[in-house]
């Protein structure tokens, strides 16, 4: 009886909703659309947002909302996991409001540094970094193509647990953690625009990137449009494949980039079980892994492909 | 007005919302259990074999070990056994003949090169058949590794520390080879190590085992290793057979890592419970028939060792 009785009060309630235009003949959510960049989910979930990025008929804030623009040097920001781990990351803001995110995730071989050069590079506000780091097989961002989108990109960096310099720990459970902090940390960025939103990562971090986007979208606090994977290999725990699928099942599928050495077995064998991923093969002079990958002599340009993927996935 | 209608139709939506949003996919293995493990204890095999080639095609399953991964519990242990262990070796009589032999002649009988065995896993999986026709113990997925790749490995991850703590005598041989001490070893060190066999000491190899794999344990999670895990994972993944997801083995080193090298326990048939029979050759049989088979129960319920 209290079955039925809950049954007839929502078949109500859907008809009050249809009636009054709330829903749509496919059960999504109609919102009077306000600007460009719709955020509806806040109001929808009731999850705290910044104020700058709230519906003025929810919050009563202005109409108005102050275009802040930030100065291109990165800013700093630390922010806590869900077990209370203290994280910091570097924000590469944009030169634009609302502005696409890329987050990018590290590998165990070094920290968010390792993307320093790339962010300058993506954040396309001339701050690139022209000294030589031999460390690194890019060395400095003198080589890098020209960045093709014509407009700058806000980014995200932040280095995983026990990871500065270079992981000292082989912690891929509490990394997973991390990541969904950072992924909740960057919706809240000054500047950033919630639906465009991509991730790009190599060797555990290519698997976190692609894990970061897909936990994305199981929220409707953000959109992940689309994730760039150097050498994934199920190292956090959790296959490739499945959280591949994840996005894939999104609407529309989010595109993944698998880039991998044919030499790096674990590699070949995670981007060859996601036959929708672009896949792209490697050979080169040694077996390269993660971001061994990003040199100049290697065919496609992999910075090349990225700037594809960014391109993709926004577009769609 | 249309603000309280809203209102009222975003209420009701979070209600339904759960029911009208496609859910997740879950990730495949996930569970309660620590590193995303499964909620059930793993057990492994892990095989050496004496094969010198680059493949997998013959040899004999020369260190036997089989690991109790416990998830739930955050435990680690590893029961070794002797190669010379005289076994039932099911599914091969028709083409082979033979329906007993050692337990290392379980993994040759079952290798492609033989071809007895079509059985899934080759050597391994008849090794797993053999496990379960003698001791009705099943084993979940396995790991073998070649002497070759064992000394890549080794080499890789930048040599192992051992404390050998008798001396190591070679068949035939009376003076020792290897002194009680600390010793670290390259790949080939190693090797010979794992290899020299007096076959009157069934268990003086099982232990030598034993070390070479906490040596290797240690190493694999020394800070100067860890940033390199996952290349190490791309080089030899193709190098070693296993029937072991990525995201497995991913989970068992997350595991593995947090599990501190003195609570990793490891066991062996008890010596007094086998003895060697007066036939030609040496093989060892157990005293009681079904002690194997106890002990094996109690290692997978985790009561045994204490």
């Amino acid at each position: 009886m209290r079955r039925y009785t809950s049954h007839l009060v929502v078949s109500f309630l859907l008809i009050v909703l249809s009636s009054c235009n709330v829903l749509n003949n496919q059960g999504e959510i109609l919102v009077e659309e306000k600007e460009s960049t719709p955020v509806p989910s806040a109001t929808i979930t009731e999850t705290p947002q910044p104020s700058a990025t709230l519906t003025p008929t929810v919050t009563n804030t202005p109409t108005v909302t102050p275009i802040v623009v930030l100065d291109p040097p990165p800013v700093e920001i630390n922010f806590n996991a869900e077990d209370g781990q203290l994280l910091s990351g570097i924000y590469y803001p944009a030169d634009a409001n609302p502005a696409p995110l890329v987050i990018l995730v590290h590998w165990a071989r070094g920290d968010q540094t390792e993307w320093t050069e790339i962010a300058l590079w993506l954040q396309n506000r001339s701050q690139l970094v022209r000294e030589p780091n031999y460390n690194k097989t890019w060395r400095s961002s003198d080589w890098f193509p020209e960045n093709s989108l014509g407009y700058s990109l806000g980014v995200f960096t932040f280095t995983l647990r026990d990871c500065e310099k270079e992981c000292k720990d082989y912690l891929p459970g509490e990394w997973l953690l991390d990541i969904q902090a950072a992924m909740d940390t960057a919706l809240e960025l000054t500047g950033v625009d919630k639906t465009m939103i991509v991730t790009a990562g190599a060797s555990i971090g290519a698997d976190g990137a692609v894990y970061g986007c897909a936990t994305l979208n199981r929220s409707d606090l953000g959109e992940c449009r689309g994730s760039y994977a150097l050498s994934p290999g199920s190292l956090l725990t959790i296959p490739f494949e499945d959280i591949a699928g994840e996005l894939f099942q999104n609407v529309p599928p989010r595109p993944i980039y698998c880039l991998y050495d044919v030499r790096d077995a674990a590699a070949v064998e995670t981007c060859s079980a996601v036959p929708g991923a672009r896949q792209v093969d490697y050979y080169g002079y040694i077996e390269n892994h993660g971001f061994g990958l990003i040199q100049p002599l290697l065919k496609p340009d992999p910075l090349l492909l990225l700037l594809e993927l960014i391109e993709t996935a926004f577009s769609e | 007005m249309i603000k309280n209608k809203l209102l009222y139709g975003l209420l009701i939506v979070s209600l339904i919302l759960p029911y009208l949003l496609p859910q997740p996919v879950q990730a495949a293995g996930s569970s309660g259990g620590i590193c995303n493990g499964p909620d059930e204890v793993m057990t492994i095999l892990v095989v050496g074999t004496d094969y010198r080639g680059p493949d997998y095609l013959y040899g004999m399953g020369d260190s036997i070990m089989v690991l109790r991964v416990d998830f739930q519990n955050k435990e680690v242990s590893v029961m070794g056994f002797p190669r010379d262990l005289w076994v039932v070796i099911p599914d091969v009589e028709e083409d082979n003949g033979r329906t007993h032999g050692k337990l290392n002649q379980a993994y040759f009988f079952g290798t492609k090169g033989m071809g007895y065995y079509d059985g899934p896993g080759f050597g391994a999986g008849l090794m797993q058949a053999t496990f379960m026709q003698n001791w009705g113990f099943e084993i979940d997925h396995y790991i073998v590794i070649n002497m070759r790749m064992f000394r890549n490995v080794i080499d890789a991850i930048g040599g192992i520390a051992i404390y050998n703590s008798s001396p190591v005598y070679s068949f035939h041989q009376n003076s020792p080879k290897f002194l009680i001490g600390g010793y670290f070893f390259s790949g080939n060190e190693a090797l010979m190590y794992a290899r020299y066999r007096d076959p009157r000491n069934v268990n003086d190899r099982v232990d030598r085992h034993a070390k070479i794999l906490m040596g290797v344990f240690e190493q694999i999670f020394s800070l100067s290793t860890i940033p390199k895990i996952p290349e190490l994972i791309g080089l030899y993944k193709n190098n070693i057979l296993t029937d072991m997801h990525l995201a497995e083995i991913s989970q068992f080193l997350c595991l593995a890592a947090r599990v501190k090298e003195d609570q990793i326990q490891f066991t062996r048939i008890p010596k007094d419970e086998l003895y060697i029979p007066d036939w030609e050759g040496f093989v060892w049989l157990e005293k009681e028939p079904g002690s194997i088979e106890q002990h094996l129960k109690d290692f997978k319920a985790g009561t045994w060792p204490e």
